[in-house]
């Protein structure tokens, strides 16, 4: 099997270097950017399986890059890296199309997995994303013509409880009696809907989140 | 104050130093001010009287700048700061009034009522220009007298004054029928007056408020300057010499993340003080600094701080504490979760774990009291755990 081969985006080259170093050897770095424009022209250039895209970037951030791919790159799976756990920036970059959102923080050997995962076509989320998204949907009424894509599942909701609390896939998985493909597959459900859902509760709530 | 040109005086046999620094047409009437220590406006107006008897004004003027010479960089030329009513002061109003009289005697007079009126109204005008004494580091003169504080009393003062001056020159002669016609004079002179002055008025306005501007971004800069040289200057001076130690600076990065982070996005969005989750993060940020583990915090929801949620914070905090202390784990995970009539907690960890039903051990010993905290708060608390298994703790309370 081929390496899976990886464009990091992020504006501190220290960073760049530093994630280069640590996984470089077990994916293939394609490149590393640092601006939006820079961005956009390396992965039409060299269509990478999957860019680690930093949240806050000067003109627009990981946002403006995902927006300006959105339809023409249906390979390129995104990967949301931050050190900003503000619960607007990770949701508006999870709608814009990223597949998953960890924090800078990760480990090494979970950062490879999450790319893995990502690149597979599966959902990335940290524990915090998944507690934004369970406040989320907790906290907001669904009102649109489309229920299923406002409401959580009984088993998502318990699936991502899980995750918040710091249970790996598996981990969750062996809790609750199911595949690890199923908790993927459930994690990958609550995605699309997180993604879909046209409630802008949804953002209205990330925004004043920071306001309560 | 003493004058301080007055020290060449003698070398260059002129009465007094001429400076540009306060110069309307020669810098004459600025240079007598510095000189004797009354204020130029009052010596401008008493030689602007004086020209209309017929010129002595203009040839007093003249003879002052002959006596005078112009400053060298030598001389320390300080702006002059008068008392309002000083004796020179006066001294020179005496003055002047003496040679208008001297003027009236001997037929250099344009009339009575017109030098009346005049007067009048150059008082006027000046009480309302006169420029308050606090500030006198601007040296531009049209700029002094525009940025002069006009206070009520000074305002409801020289008003009157300037009226009375346009009363007289009406009654002077303008019949009724000519007033319109009269009014519309002043009012010409007025506008022309304001075309003159506006664009100057309009700068000095954008001067002020770039100067705010610049001011409240400096205040900005000097706070971000100082909190960042507080904390995120000295947390890189103390992991410069923790490079031996991988644990010690991951600690201190993490500590700093948590401390930025807390001042960049909540003192500026006002996040409510000593809610449940902010209460949280203060709990998680000290264990990890006191024990040196990464404490990995979710909240879902938020709520006040009731006495039943002081009590699970507390629990949780123990359990922390607990798994920070025994459990050899790289991390703790925290998970709290707000709902409309209970608040769950979970405390995690993937470490060696114990045997919940083995008496007498140090943690069944907390065990027992995290139990003991939360049910007094009418709570639950149950434990999950096994050698080598890791542990997790789940407490709930009633809101």
């Amino acid at each position: 099997m081929s390496k899976i081969r990886v464009l990091v985006v992020d504006d501190h080259a220290l960073f760049r270097s530093g994630v280069r170093a640590e996984i470089g050897d077990v994916v293939e770095i394609v490149g590393d950017v640092g601006t939006v424009e820079a961005a956009v022209d390396e992965i039409r250039k060299t269509k990478p399986d999957v860019v680690l895209l930093d949240v806050h970037l000067p003109n627009g951030g990981g946002v403006a890059i995902l927006e300006s791919l959105a339809d023409s790159m249906p390979d390129t799976k995104c990967l949301a890296l931050s050190v900003s756990d503000a619960a607007e920036d990770v949701i508006a970059i999870i709608r814009a199309g990223a597949r998953g959102y960890v924090t800078k923080t990760i480990t090494h050997d979970e950062l490879l997995d999450a790319i893995r995962r990502v690149h597979a076509g599966d959902a990335v989320f940290s524990p915090r994303l998944a507690g934004f998204v369970l406040d989320a949907f907790a906290s907001t009424k669904p009102v649109t013509t489309d229920p299923d894509l406002d409401r959580l599942t009984q088993r998502e909701q318990e699936v991502l409880r899980l995750i918040a609390r710091g249970y790996t896939y598996k981990e969750v998985a062996g809790r609750i009696h199911l595949s690890v493909k199923t908790v993927e597959t459930h994690v990958s459900s609550v995605l699309r809907k997180l993604q879909l859902s046209n409630r802008h509760e949804l953002t209205a709530w990330a925004t004043d989140r920071r306001l309560l | 104050m003493r004058p301080q040109s007055s020290k060449g005086f003698a070398e260059r046999r002129s009465l007094f130093v001429r400076a540009s620094s306060d110069r309307m047409v020669l810098g004459v009437a600025g240079g007598l001010s510095r000189q004797y220590g009354v204020d130029a406006y009052l010596i401008r107006i008493g030689l602007l009287l004086l020209t209309l008897t017929g010129g002595l004004g203009v040839i007093l003027y003249l003879a002052c700048w002959v006596l005078s010479s112009a400053a060298t960089e030598n001389d320390v030329v300080a702006p002059v700061k008068p008392q309002l009513a000083s004796a020179r002061s006066l001294a020179a109003i005496a003055a002047t009034g003496a040679l208008l009289f001297a003027a009236r005697n001997v037929g250099l007079w344009p009339g009575d009522a017109l030098m009346l009126s005049a007067v009048v109204v150059a008082s006027g005008s000046a009480l309302v220009w006169y420029r308050s004494r606090d500030d006198s580091d601007v040296t531009d003169p049209l700029e002094r007298v525009l940025e002069g504080r006009a206070t009520p009393l000074r305002a409801l003062a020289g008003g009157a004054l300037a009226f009375a001056g346009v009363v007289a020159l009406a009654a002077r002669g303008v019949k009724l029928e000519q007033l319109p016609a009269a009014l519309a004079a002043v009012a010409m002179a007025l506008a022309g007056a304001a075309v003159l002055i506006g664009p100057y008025v309009g700068r000095l306005t954008a001067h002020v408020r770039d100067e705010e501007r610049e001011r409240i971004r400096d205040v900005e800069r000097n706070a971000m300057a100082a909190q960042l040289h507080d904390s995120v200057l000295q947390t890189l001076a103390l992991m410069q010499r923790a490079t031996d130690d991988p644990r010690r600076m991951l600690l201190l990065a993490r500590r700093q993340e948590r401390e930025l982070r807390s001042w960049l996005y909540d003192n500026k969005s006002g996040v409510a003080i000593g809610t449940l989750s902010v209460r949280a993060e203060q709990i998680a940020a000290e264990v990890e600094l006191d024990h040196g583990l990464p404490i990995d915090l979710v909240v879902v929801g938020d709520a006040e701080l009731t006495a039943a949620t002081e009590a699970l914070l507390l629990a949780v905090r123990e359990a922390t504490v607990n798994a920070a202390k025994h459990s050899d784990a790289d991390q703790v995970s925290i998970y709290l979760e707000v709902e409309p009539h209970v608040v769950t907690a979970f405390v995690r960890d993937k470490g060696v774990g114990f045997e919940p039903g083995a008496v007498g051990s140090d943690r069944r010993g907390i065990a027992l009291s995290i139990r003991d905290r939360v049910e007094r708060a009418g709570g639950r608390a149950l434990v999950e755990s096994g050698p080598g298994r890791g542990t997790e703790w789940e407490m709930m309370v009633p809101r």
